[in-house]
């Protein structure tokens, strides 16, 4: 119990200084905003009007508390740009991202995992997983998108070049099959990889032969004696994967244009849209954090030895 | 615990041994060829008998112990016989092999915190070859093994069921581990160096309970072990075992009494006693391995009283007075080596002028 409250302090610790970081970060950016509202052929009194309309006369330390205290309650500022409440102008965006990434886990684990244990049981499958793996962990996510674009969507017409994410869950799936799959492939191939040396090491422990020894047929020592032990590395694999896919999206979201979180971050960016910028970035931030959370509590779950000497071990 | 002398049970010969390995060999690939760790390994435990193999590290008495539950790794090549009450071992289907493996025979580890699942608790491993292979219900499983547990001293055993291996000490973990072995209810267990990581007072606990298992369930063991005088206390018989090689058989008090082969006489004079305050002594060289060895007698390098014949050629295991020696001057040495036992074997012996390297 006392080590989740650790693990859980930790995080909102790492996220308050993430923020600082963050807030930091935007002032240094350059260009003033409260001139480019203004306009080109505004006057200076009017642009220190709009400053002061907008409070960003006030000292950055108290406009930074001022922004934490809204992301806390909920409240991501207004968009300079759209003139709207950046949360309104969030929402229908992080529907598709939300998708699209858990999508893509889904595929990075139970794929990933899957092939593991394939190449981990058999010889020829895991000569035929080297190879193939080292090819798709270093291939780009935009050559993987323009990839499946060109056949499934173009030649054979399976699955929409555009992702739309808009009427029902089971078409949203369908036109999220390529993206996930443009998303995920480099990571399927990493995460195949941890899995096959995580189980293999586990396949040469002592306490499988125990589990031989006992007339146990493979697939049960398999099941109770390989899997769960060689879960640790795997466990942190996908969960730094879901920062990854985080990233991956950018491009994805743009290659199939798909109007998500990803996109919207780019845009902002170009737009110099500051508290735009500043609120997907943080909610980046909180994800990462709270799936790393996550994947900690996980491993305490697996393992009985973290859960008595405490985490850090 | 009632039973730290040996028993008087002979085995019966009329029937078929438990076990009987004729003329083993075995080679393990290293790096890509074949190296031989077992030479010659001809063995026999009787039906409720407690056979003790004894030798350095290195000498192949756990490659014979993975051969007979024929969990030698991969790619190794076997020569010999190995039967399990007339059954050949290495002639058995993948589902009779697994049979035999769950109900016939048992393995006992040395290191029980690293042989048993860290993430299971040690219900699990109590139950599982009764649950997994044998289909009993858990419940029942439980009671079964709760009730072993008690026999091999662990009176809270229900409360042991839920705990992790790691919360338990070595000592009661490796009770765990036997009881574990009987719950299944074999014919043979295999005592892989049960007590090497035990300390001293826990080791003769853990003695005392495989004695009363031997007794009690008829069971045949295997005792596994380099400590001579464990072996002598807990065994019927003793196998002296030498880079691959048993180079003698005999009873134990014999063995200790009157050592036929040099080797056995060496690892004899080797052994600390308490209240000498003396260097220990060592058997000269060092321990070869099966690989290691020429054409000739396995120990002939290290021999006191090697010879051209030793050299050239390797003595077989053979009867000499009721007893098996692999040594061809046998007759000669019988009674010169007991003396030799109690001084420094080798090291002022007449042609011998061999440096341990």
């Amino acid at each position: 119990m006392r080590s989740v409250l650790k693990n859980v302090i930790g995080a909102l610790v790492t996220i308050l200084v993430a923020s600082a970081v963050i807030f930091a970060a935007m002032q240094l950016v350059p260009g003033d905003p409260a001139a480019e509202i203004a306009g080109t052929d505004a006057t200076a009194t009017e642009v220190e009007q709009v400053r002061q309309n907008l409070g960003l006369d006030r000292p950055a330390w108290i406009r930074y508390f001022d922004w934490l205290g809204g992301f806390v309650t909920g409240d991501f500022g207004q968009s300079l740009q759209h003139r709207q409440s950046v949360l309104t102008l969030l929402k229908p965006r992080l529907g598709a991202t939300l998708m699209l990434d858990l999508y893509a886990t889904l595929l990075v684990a139970v794929v990933g995992i899957g092939l593991g244990v394939l190449a981990a049981r058999n010889r020829r499958m895991s000569s035929t997983l080297t190879v193939v793996s080292s090819v798709f962990v270093g291939l780009p996510t935009f050559v993987a998108a323009i990839f499946l674009i060109q056949v499934f969507a173009i030649s054979l017409g399976w699955f929409p070049a555009l992702a739309d994410t808009g009427d029902g869950l089971a078409s949203t799936i369908h036109s999220l099959t390529l993206p996930a799959i443009a998303l995920s492939l480099s990571w399927i191939a990493l995460v195949a990889q941890i899995s096959r040396a995580s189980f293999r090491e586990q396949l040469g422990r002592e306490h499988v032969q125990t589990a031989v020894g006992r007339g146990l047929t493979k697939n049960a020592i398999f099941r109770r004696h390989v899997m769960r032990n060689g879960a640790a590395p795997i466990v942190s694999v996908i969960s730094l994967t879901m920062g990854g896919l985080i990233a991956g999206s950018v491009v994805v979201e743009r290659a199939f244009s798909i109007d998500g979180v990803g996109a919207f971050l780019v845009q902002s960016i170009l737009r110099h849209d500051a508290e735009v910028v500043m609120a997907i970035t943080m909610l980046i931030v909180v994800v990462f954090i709270a799936v790393t959370v996550i994947a900690d509590l996980i491993q305490l779950a697996i393992d009985p030895r973290l859960r008595s000497r405490g985490v850090d071990r | 615990m009632n039973t730290l002398e040996p028993t008087t049970t002979l085995p019966d010969t009329a029937v078929e041994p438990a076990v009987a390995i004729e003329h083993l060999q075995v080679r393990i690939p290293v790096d890509g060829s074949p190296a031989p760790v077992i030479h010659d390994v001809t063995l026999t435990i009787g039906r409720g008998e407690a056979v003790g193999l004894v030798g350095e590290s290195g000498s192949g008495k756990s490659m014979t112990a993975r051969a007979l539950m024929r969990m030698l790794p991969d790619g190794a090549e076997v020569h010999g016989a190995i039967r399990f009450e007339g059954e050949d071992v290495q002639e058995m289907s993948p589902r009779r092999l697994r049979a035999y493996r769950a109900s016939s025979i048992a393995m006992i580890y040395q290191n029980p915190h690293a042989h048993i699942n860290p993430l299971r608790t040690v219900g699990d491993f109590l139950v599982e070859g009764l649950c997994q292979v044998q289909k009993v219900p858990r419940r029942e499983a439980e009671q079964k093994v709760v009730a072993l547990l008690v026999a091999v001293g662990i009176a809270d055993g229900a409360r042991r069921l839920s705990q992790y291996p790691h919360e338990l000490s070595g000592g009661l973990l490796q009770r765990v581990m036997i009881a574990a072995a009987l719950a299944t209810e074999p014919d043979v267990i295999l005592a892989d160096e049960p007590t090497t990581a035990l300390d001293v007072t826990t080791q003769e606990e853990v003695i005392a309970i495989l004695r009363e298992a031997q007794v009690q369930r008829g069971l045949s063991i295997l005792l596994i072990t380099h400590d001579l005088d464990l072996a002598g206390a807990a065994c019927d018989r003793l196998a002296v075992m030498y880079a691959g090689q048993v180079v003698e058989v005999a009873d134990g008090a014999g063995l200790v009494e009157r050592p036929l082969h040099p080797y056995s006489a060496g690892l004899l004079a080797a052994r600390p006693e308490i209240g000498v305050r003396a260097r220990l002594r060592t058997v000269p060289g060092r321990p070869a391995s099966g690989f290691e060895v020429g054409d000739g007698c396995v120990f002939a390098e290290r021999c006191a009283f090697v010879t051209e014949q030793c050299v050239s050629e390797r003595p077989q295991l053979r009867s000499l007075e009721g007893r098996q020696v692999a040594c061809h001057r046998a007759e000669e040495l019988d009674g010169v080596l007991l003396p030799l036992a109690d001084g420094p074997v080798g090291a002022d012996a007449p042609g011998q002028d061999k440096e341990p390297s």
